[in-house]
């Protein structure tokens, strides 16, 4: 049996996943997600003193505490599964991906448990995240340099 | 003329006892009635999943030997396996069971591969009573090969839900009256360039259609009750029944081909494509089939464990993933 | 039937979200008519704006407007140009222009409350300090 073959019947019986279908589940989850961030945002204004420009930062601690509360009782997956890259973008999945790390690797203690693993998942979204802003931030650098932008 | 693998047993050594035991999650399953024990807990009552693995083994383990009216002296080899690194679980149940022991590692195979070994153990006669089987725990193989159990990530419809669960028999001289091991196929190492480590059925399939024609074409003319493969899943097997359909080996006098990971949660679409892991076959076969087997309900079975042999290292390095599938023929007189 | 009427009661909804009416409030302490007429029709020039609210005190002018749905790409720019018009149309005022949310809110609560002097002059401290907060 050649494999190339085998591969074309494979694509032919394995179940498709419903991408639009996903898609618009996905757009709902991201969208709940993102309307609830809002509105814990505009809780921040209206009875605290923060201003749009301020409020962003709790606001996003408050969402990762609410996916930490989640992701501890097991629902969080659930959304993953329904919401898929909806659950996964918002700030939400990355604290899930932190939290369930964390959660998994407790067994193995603090330090070389928790501390080693808890951004297994995350990490490459920190890594990549800091190395593209740094590239990003070189070329605007040399364009305002060479006069073809402004800051 | 190169080798089939294909073996019979003469001296048709006798499955006299089996256990199976499950995780709480699994009491959906339609086999429910056939296991003897079902968790409450995950972790089995330990403070780790490991911990709780291992004491899943040797609790199911002890449950063989007691119900078969035998004593753990009386045993000769433990021959066990499960798929954590290292199979740890399954060496520190050793320690508790303190019988002479060998591990074994298939995948998911190893529910049949350490039967077939165990039946040339008997064949020899130098042995009495070896105990064989294999488990997996779901959180402990979820976290080793897949995400952490909490994190939210989608699986596709191919994807399998790895089993908590351990089945373990013992082989001893022919007995009437029990199931003994008719013939055993050992398999080889089949890759097709499968790539995705959420669809193992269709990884495995050619390898479990590669031994069930081989064993097939060393038995002509035998009517089996039914062929069943151990966890392709929904997907696996409708492409294992479509490789069957397309060559020869329809003609051969089986008609009813059935899968264990396919059947083994019934139709919850939680489980998407059905059950995987070495608890799967394990506890199908020397649960619900071995009972099946021995109130004569069936007279010729051939049973197909698959395993797909890759690590998660492996695949990330971009590796394919290549599969086994072990057959062995189970009779009832 | 019910679809329908889902449909259309989403359809109504998305329709008067979208033509909300351009309000403008002010406060000035001297209540120069003039004044008020002159920073209205600097509001009303821009098509951008869906709300404004304006402080006058003792020479200084706060502003804070907010754009249109659509145009919140734009934000910054309209700002930018907003401030432009009214420093020019004052040019004798300490003029400050906002368009953040909060300033909007904490001027229209200074508007409804007409507050005294003296605590008009801490409130408008307050509302400056807060819109230089940076993070």
């Amino acid at each position: 049996m050649d494999a190339e073959s085998y591969q074309k019947t494979v694509d032919q019986i394995a179940p498709k996943r419903p991408v639009l279908l996903n898609c618009m589940k996905a757009f709902l989850t991201g969208g709940i997600i993102c309307a609830i961030g809002q509105l814990v945002s505009f809780v921040f204004m209206y009875f605290f003193s923060f201003t749009e420009r301020t409020a962003s930062n709790p606001s996003v601690a408050t969402m990762v505490f609410l996916s930490m509360v989640l992701t501890g009782f097991g629902i969080y997956k659930k959304i993953g599964q329904f919401g898929g890259a909806g659950s996964a973008v918002p700030v939400t999945g990355f604290g899930n991906a932190v939290i369930s790390a964390a959660i998994e690797h407790k067994s193995e203690g603090f330090i070389l448990g928790v501390g080693v693993n808890m951004f297994k998942l995350a990490g490459p979204v920190i890594v990549y995240g800091v190395f593209s802003a740094f590239v990003v931030a070189l070329i605007k650098t040399i364009l305002v340099k060479m006069g073809v932008i402004s800051w | 003329m190169k080798k089939t693998g294909t073996y019979q047993f003469a001296s048709k050594p006798s499955i006299v006892s089996t256990a199976v035991s499950v995780g709480p999650l699994e009491k959906v399953s339609p086999f429910h009635p056939h296991f003897d024990f079902i968790y409450e807990d995950e972790r089995i009552g330990q403070e780790t999943n490991e911990k709780g693995h291992s004491q899943l083994i040797e609790d199911t383990c002890n449950m063989a030997v007691t119900k078969g009216g035998f004593q753990l002296q009386d045993i000769d080899l433990l021959l066990a396996g499960d798929l954590v690194n290292e199979m740890t679980p399954t060496n520190f149940a050793a320690r508790q069971l303190a019988t002479p022991f060998m591990g074994m590692f298939s995948a998911c195979a190893t529910s049949v591969s350490s039967l077939i070994t165990a039946s040339f153990f008997l064949e020899t006669k130098l042995m009495d009573k070896v105990m064989f089987g294999a488990a997996s725990q779901h959180n402990a193989v979820e976290r080793q090969f897949r995400y952490p159990i909490e994190y939210g990530a989608q699986k596709p419809p191919t994807g399998q839900w790895t089993v908590t669960g351990g089945g373990y028999g013992i082989l001893s001289h022919h007995q009437t009256g029990k199931p003994y091991v008719h013939s055993a196929t050992i398999g080889q190492v089949m890759d097709c360039e499968c790539t995705d480590p959420l669809d193992m059925g269709s990884a495995m399939a050619p390898a479990a259609f590669d031994t069930i024609q081989k064993h097939l074409a060393q038995n002509k003319g035998t009517s089996y009750d039914f062929v069943m493969t151990g966890d392709l899943g929904k997907n696996g097997f409708s492409i294992l029944q479509e490789l069957i359909k397309s060559s020869g080996v329809s003609s051969y006098l089986v008609d009813n081909y059935r899968d264990a990971g396919a059947e083994f949660y019934g139709n919850e679409e939680k489980f998407l494509s059905g059950a995987s892991g070495a608890g799967c076959s394990a506890t199908v076969y020397y649960g619900p089939i071995y009972a099946e087997l021995l109130a004569g309900k069936w007279k010729k079975i051939l049973l197909v464990a698959t395993g797909a042999l890759l690590s998660p290292l492996s695949f990330q390095q971009g590796e394919t993933i290549p599969c086994i599938a072990h057959a062995v023929e189970l009779s009832m007189e | 039937m019910m679809k329908k009427l889902w449909i259309i009661s989403l359809i109504l909804l998305g329709v008067a979200g979208c033509s909300e009416e351009f309000k403008v409030s002010t406060y000035h302490v001297d209540d120069d008519q003039q004044e008020i007429e002159t920073l209205t029709k600097v509001f009303k020039d821009n098509q951008n704006l869906s709300e404004a609210a304006a402080v006058f005190f003792d020479h200084q002018l706060v502003v804070s407007v907010q754009v249109q749905q659509m145009s919140k790409f734009k934000k910054e720019k309209i700002r930018k140009s907003i401030e432009k018009k009214v420093k020019s149309a004052f040019p004798d005022h300490d003029v400050y222009v906002s368009s953040d949310l909060k300033i909007t809110w904490e001027l229209k609560k200074i508007i409804d409350e007409q507050p005294t002097t003296d605590e008009l002059k801490k409130d408008l401290k307050k509302v400056k300090a807060l819109a230089k907060e940076e993070t």
